[in-house]
């Protein structure tokens, strides 16, 4: 027995240091393929704008220009800033209102029988048709932007909340009743526990949706913000700027996304080395 | 005499109603007592009730009629009486093995000071206490039972009921975890009650073997299996009896009658 096992042990962790080393070299030839692929696309994209007319398109040199010009005038600060607080409002709104529906109709048929419909309705349906009504409602200002980016985000993070609630394993629960726990009990430290992985994959679906919905309301209303950048140089045939406001976007809305990671990560650690702790 | 009595299942019966409103006899008129100290066996081909058995000793369902007293008390839901050990360990796993162990303990508003003692004392017996700190997901299949089984001892249940306890493991360690049982039995004299559907670990584990066979579920024979105390899990295993006795359980949970002998009732 002992002889055997120590026979295997070296080789073990011999294909477990190949195994580690194959993957390292693996993600290190992935990340130059990554690298080569975006030097190519920004080549294509440099040499296909240079044939167009410049009211038309940008290359990325220019779109760069334009992004240092736009941070050194305070244009880009200042309409970030401006997006940033009923971006963040709406988002925080959106949380503070979805996760405890979602949890409501998660734990009681009736409410799920009341409201479920609705939820997934809202999820599904396009919010962009509501824009004109909303305008109607809370005006042109910041209300309409926070108001937008909540509809956009509460159904996702509702229905994920939701879901999560109904696969919180049932022996679990049992777990806690043949222990004596109490509902409350049961409902803190079992339920809620159990159903954090679902809330921030809510969370981290309801970035990219927020992220739609300032935008869509800045562009209705077209004042202020990321989205004004956007319209203003549009119109004004600048598509450096307009493409410089783009790439600061798709730039926030990746890392607000992978701060959720983080997040989650420091949360539910559990979840992570479940999901990818196979061997 | 009813002071020897830790378990007393009288006249259990359980109807389900399915899908199409048709009546299920899950368990029709079972009956049977199990001693203070004693391990019992619940086994049986699938479908004979055994785990719905288990679960109404547990609390997690009601008879449709009959009753089960435990320490002369009568079952209505969960009671600190019985601790119970899951078939998959269920472990919360947000919480360290310690803090698992401690679950049952908060339930039952204990100051914290002694919750820790009562943990650590639980995790000890299981031998657990150099990984009291890790998580679940840090824990090997073995590990995680055996902290089920800390959870479960932690509350000082007169019972400890048990499903299918070592079925999710892999046969060395299920050997392992079959010996650590009788040495936990032995130093804490618990009445365990478990459901298994091997036969060899039935015979090797159980000091009575209650076979139960389907449609209806009731039981169909209770066989004497006890070895003396402080026979290891390897002289079981190399003994005479141990080939009789799994032979005549085979008969049994096959629903054949076995000639009556001495040791066996019904």
């Amino acid at each position: 027995m002992t002889a055997l096992a120590e026979q295997a042990a070296p080789t073990d962790d011999e294909t477990a240091l190949s195994r580690k080393i194959r993957s390292q070299r693996r993600s290190g030839r992935d990340r130059l393929v990554t690298a080569a692929g975006v030097v190519v696309l920004l080549a294509i994209w440099e040499i296909a704008a240079r044939q167009v007319d410049p009211i038309l398109a940008a290359p990325p040199s220019a779109v760069l220009r334009a992004l240092i010009s736009m941070i050194a005038d305070g244009t880009l600060l200042t309409a970030v800033w401006e997006s940033a607080q009923p971006f963040l409002t709406g988002y925080v709104l959106a949380i503070v209102a979805g996760v405890p529906l979602g949890l409501l109709i998660g734990r009681f048929r009736v409410v799920e029988a009341a409201i479920g419909w609705l939820v997934i309705a809202g999820y599904a349906m396009p919010m962009i048709a509501l824009t004109p009504v909303f305008m109607l409602w809370f005006g042109l200002g910041f209300a309409v932007k926070a108001a937008m980016v909540m509809t956009m985000t509460v159904f996702a993070i509702a229905i994920n909340t939701w879901n999560g609630v109904q696969h919180v394993p049932r022996t679990l629960i049992e777990v806690g009743t043949v222990f004596c726990a109490s509902q409350p009990r049961i409902l803190t430290q079992i339920v809620i526990p159990s159903v954090i992985p679902s809330i921030m994959t809510g969370l981290r679906i309801g970035i990219g949706k927020a992220v739609v919905g300032i935008v869509i309301a800045e562009f209705f209303t077209a004042i202020g913000g990321v989205g004004g950048v956007i319209v203003d140089a549009g119109h004004s045939f600048q598509p450096d700027r307009m493409f410089a406001a783009v790439v600061v976007l798709m730039a926030a809305a990746v890392a607000l996304t992978g701060l959720i990671g983080l997040i989650e990560r420091r949360l539910a650690p559990w979840n992570r080395s479940i999901a990818g702790g196979s061997r | 005499m009813s002071d020897d009595l830790a378990v007393d299942v009288q006249g259990v019966s359980k109807v389900f109603v399915d899908d199409k409103g048709r009546e299920v006899h899950a368990l029709r008129d079972v009956t049977f007592q199990v001693r203070r100290s004693e391990i019992v066996a619940l086994t049986g081909r699938s479908g004979c009730g055994k785990t719905t058995l288990l679960r109404i000793i547990m609390g997690l369902e009601h008879p449709t009629s009959g009753m089960v007293k435990v320490d002369g008390d009568p079952v209505r839901g969960c009671g600190p009486n019985r601790g119970i050990v899951f078939q998959n360990a269920e472990l919360l796993p947000w919480r360290t093995a310690l803090a698992n162990v401690e679950f049952g303990l908060e339930a039952r508003g204990l100051p914290k000071a002694e919750r820790r003692a009562a943990a650590e004392r639980a995790i000890e017996l299981v031998g657990l206490t150099h990984a009291a700190n890790r998580r679940p997901h840090e824990l090997s299949g073995g590990m995680r039972q055996r902290v089920g089984i800390a959870r479960a001892l932690a509350i000082d249940p007169a019972v400890l009921l048990m499903d299918e306890p070592f079925s999710a493991l892999d046969a060395q360690t299920r050997e392992k975890m079959q010996g650590e049982l009788l040495e936990i039995h032995e130093r804490t004299g618990k009445t365990i009650i478990f459901v298994s559907h091997d036969i060899d670990e039935s015979v090797l584990l159980a000091d009575r073997v209650v076979t139960l066979v389907p449609d209806p579920g009731r039981v169909h024979g209770v066989l004497d299996t006890a070895f003396g105390r402080s026979t290891s899990l390897d002289e079981r295993r190399d003994s005479a009896e141990f080939a009789q006795r799994r032979h005549e359980l085979l008969q049994l949970v096959h629903g054949r009658e076995i000639r009556q002998q001495d040791g066996v009732s019904a």
